[in-house]
C-alpha cells in the first residue's frame, strides 16, 4: 500500500510520477490524478525523450480539446511509476497540455486501473493499493 | 540540494533537476539545477538534450488565482 497526504483546499491532486522508457531514460514529472481520463497523458517531447517516436504510432485516438480536434498517437511505456508502485507496459497518450495547467500529465485510468484507490478529502489522504486479477 | 530547497528560491518557474536521492517511495527529495524558466517550453527542450535521471516540475501556485481547472476529453479508437 502507498499513501500520501494532499491539500484538500487545492483544486486537483498532484502526484510525482516516474516515467522509464526503452532508452534506458527516467523522467520524473507532475502529472494530476484525473480519474476521469481514460488515458494518462505524457507531452510529446518527454515521450521522444524517453526514446518514443509518437509520430509513427500505430494506435491514436481522438482528443476533443478546447482548441479542437486531435489525434493523439497512444505509446506503450516501458514502465511508469507511482508512489513506488510500478506498472509495465502503460498505454499513455502523447499530448501536450497548455501552459497554464501547471502539470506535465494526467494521471489516468491506464495506470489507475491497477489499483483500488482511497481519496479522502477530510483528512487529506491518497492511498494506492495494489489490485490483483 | 533538497527540492523543496529549490522551490522556494525559485517561485513560479518551471524547473528541471538531475535526481540524486529519492525517499522510500521513489519520491525525489535531492538534486541538482539543471535549468529554471518561465517558459514551460524551454525546460521541455532542454530535458530532450539530457540523459540523465531527470525531474521537471512547476513552483507556482496551481490554478492561478481565477481560474478554475477542468480536463475534457473524449476518446475513441
Amino acid at each position: 500500500m502507498a499513501k500520501v497526504r494532499f491539500d484538500p483546499k487545492q483544486p486537483v491532486i498532484v502526484l510525482d510520477v516516474t516515467l522509464q522508457g526503452k532508452a534506458g531514460v527516467t523522467r520524473r514529472v507532475r502529472m494530476a490524478l484525473d480519474t476521469g481520463a481514460t488515458y494518462t497523458m505524457i507531452p510529446w517531447e518527454i515521450a521522444e525523450a524517453l526514446g518514443y517516436k509518437p509520430e509513427h504510432a500505430k494506435e491514436k485516438v481522438t482528443l476533443v480539446t478546447a482548441s479542437g480536434i486531435e489525434i493523439a498517437p497512444v505509446l506503450k511505456v516501458k514502465r511508469l511509476g507511482v508512489l513506488g508502485e510500478y506498472i509495465a507496459r502503460v498505454p499513455v497518450v502523447c499530448h501536450d497540455l497548455p501552459p497554464r495547467s501547471y502539470v506535465v500529465g494526467l494521471l489516468g485510468a491506464s495506470v489507475l486501473r491497477h489499483f483500488r484507490i482511497t481519496i479522502d478529502y477530510v483528512r487529506g489522504t491518497l492511498e494506492l493499493v495494489r489490485g490483483r486479477r | 540540494m533538497k527540492i523543496k530547497e529549490l522551490r522556494r528560491r525559485y517561485p513560479d518557474e518551471w524547473l528541471l533537476i538531475r535526481i540524486t536521492a529519492v525517499d522510500r517511495q521513489d519520491q525525489p527529495v535531492e538534486g541538482g539545477l539543471v535549468a529554471h524558466s518561465k517558459n514551460r517550453d524551454e525546460i521541455y527542450h532542454e530535458q530532450m538534450k539530457r540523459r540523465e535521471d531527470l525531474y521537471i516540475t512547476y513552483t507556482g501556485k496551481m490554478p492561478e488565482k481565477g481560474y478554475a481547472v477542468a480536463f475534457h476529453g473524449k476518446s475513441s479508437i
